[in-house]
């Protein structure tokens, strides 16, 4: 039998650039892990303040008495920044079981429910309290966006929760969300990538984790070799991308636009 | 449940998935690129349907709280009322064949209570905003004043009295969020998409379990 009618497998047009930093980017970060694991590379991760300050979170809202409330906002299980949150939402729920603090988890898309019940169950599971989890604790409130944002204002209000973790994916509703907390007195942390929110949470929360620090939280707080690897191979991407960037501006300065253009999508 | 069907054979189709649909991101072979546009349709589906699962669990928190009636039930019968309607226009649409759009009740619900509901909550924002300006606008440090400073032109540059004190207002808050802003603002995209990479590659090499639930 003839097959007819294949198309040549080609890398898009303009786009050459993007797969060439593509699979390097892969191969730098995978470097970074296998060079960590072997003991070849030994990573120095400086501290980030909201995530050493989750602990003491959760110890004053056991103090007081009253529950921890964690969101991962507008996100579905596909977006990065969510399952950045629900690795952090782990080991928060972890330490809520122990010190017996109700943990309330709210989210938007019903994509989450099934993930996010089943992680939370099994933090209480490692923690010995696998009796105290209460499914009714993980809410999904609604996947209209003001809906779910005054249902997060009502909860935090109604329940008085002692800290309001926002890490996630979050829009325009982002200071709906750390008012509310605020209005209650609550400690708060936030992250998240998108740019256009962090200014809200760096004036309402105690404490923000910028763009990338909500993703590399996670890595940060296994304390694996091979997560904290991944953070090592990142800052190499990093360094080879503010190369290419100083290297294309100069170039571009003196006429020559191949890197540029090369690079551009 | 074994940890073959638990961890390994989701592991194993996402990282099938991971690679496939990123090929179909940079290359272009028809009957792969279509596949790949197939493949995104059906995992849309798949993802639907925890739809219900999510709409079973907050019906029974409501229902569960109506029966009880320990705290404020107000907000849990309108949402079993609402449950009503959707079925109603459901039925309708099933065997009258009366489109959902079309339906008066489902459209009363939404044009009564659900789009002046959004409309109120994102309003509320212009306050939420004003508090939390008025939090961020004191020089505590060399940080805070150079925050304070730059907020004060561009408010002043937006604003039309801003021109009328100082003409160069508008053209310094022009400068002040074509250059300084967009240079952070780029510097946070770059290390995120960064910061993600390195993301995918522990979910891939199976570090990162926290979207497969209990995982371990």
């Amino acid at each position: 039998m003839h097959i007819t009618n294949v198309s040549e497998l080609s890398v898009r047009t303009g786009y050459n650039g993007a797969t060439i930093m593509f699979v390097v980017s892969l191969a730098i970060v995978s470097l970074g892990i296998y060079l960590t694991m072997r003991g070849v590379l030994k990573p120095k991760i400086r501290r980030l303040a909201g995530i050493d300050a989750l602990d003491e979170m959760i110890g004053r809202a056991t103090e007081l008495g009253r529950p921890v409330h964690y969101t991962v906002g507008l996100g579905g299980i596909g977006n990065e920044q969510v399952i950045a949150g629900l690795s952090i939402a782990r080991y928060v729920a972890r330490k809520c079981a122990e010190l017996g603090v109700r943990f309330l988890f709210t989210f938007a898309a019903p994509s989450v429910q099934p993930i996010a019940t089943d992680l939370i169950k099994q933090a209480y599971v490692e923690a010995g309290k696998a009796d105290t989890f209460n499914p009714d604790n993980v809410m999904w409130l609604s996947d209209r966006q003001f809906a779910f944002a005054t249902g997060v204002m009502g909860l935090c209000l109604r329940e008085n929760v002692a800290a309001n973790m926002l890490l996630g994916y979050f829009a325009a509703e982002s200071l709906i969300f750390a008012e509310a907390g605020y209005r209650v007195g609550a400690m708060q942390i936030a992250g998240t990538t998108n740019s256009y929110q962090i200014p809200f949470f760096v004036v309402t929360c105690d404490y923000t984790l910028i763009s990338e620090e909500l993703i590399t939280a996670g890595a940060y707080m296994s304390g694996e070799p091979r997560q904290q690897g991944s953070i090592l191979g990142q800052d190499y991407v990093r360094l080879i991308g503010l190369a290419l960037m100083g290297v294309g501006a100069i170039l571009y300065g003196v006429g020559i636009k191949t890197l540029t253009t090369w690079l551009a999508l | 449940m074994s940890l073959v069907v638990k961890r390994y054979i989701p592991h194993a189709v996402l990282v099938a998935t991971a690679f496939f649909l990123a090929g179909d991101t940079l290359l272009l072979e028809k009957t792969y690129n279509d596949l790949a546009t197939s493949g995104v349709k059906a995992i849309s589906i798949i993802g639907s349907f925890a739809v219900l699962i999510s709409i079973t669990m907050l019906s029974r928190l409501h229902v569960r709280r109506i029966q009880r009636r320990r705290t404020v039930i107000e907000s849990s019968v309108l949402l079993v009322c609402m449950w009503a309607t959707m079925i109603w226009g459901l039925f309708r649409f099933a065997v009258q064949g009366v489109s959902p759009l079309k339906e008066f009740a489902v459209q009363q619900v939404f044009s009564g209570i659900v789009s002046p509901g959004d409309a109120t909550i994102y309003s509320i924002l212009a306050f939420f905003i004003a508090a939390a300006a008025y939090r961020a606008f004191r020089a505590r440090s060399i940080e805070a004043t150079i925050l304070l400073g730059s907020g004060v032109i561009v408010m002043l540059g937006k604003a039309p009295i801003g021109e009328m004190i100082w003409g160069y207002f508008p053209v310094l808050t022009t400068w002040l969020t074509d250059v300084p802003n967009t240079a952070g603002v780029r510097t946070l995209i770059l290390s995120g998409i960064i910061a993600v990479t390195a993301l995918y590659v522990r979910i891939i090499l199976g570090y990162e379990r926290g979207w497969m639930g209990r995982g371990d």
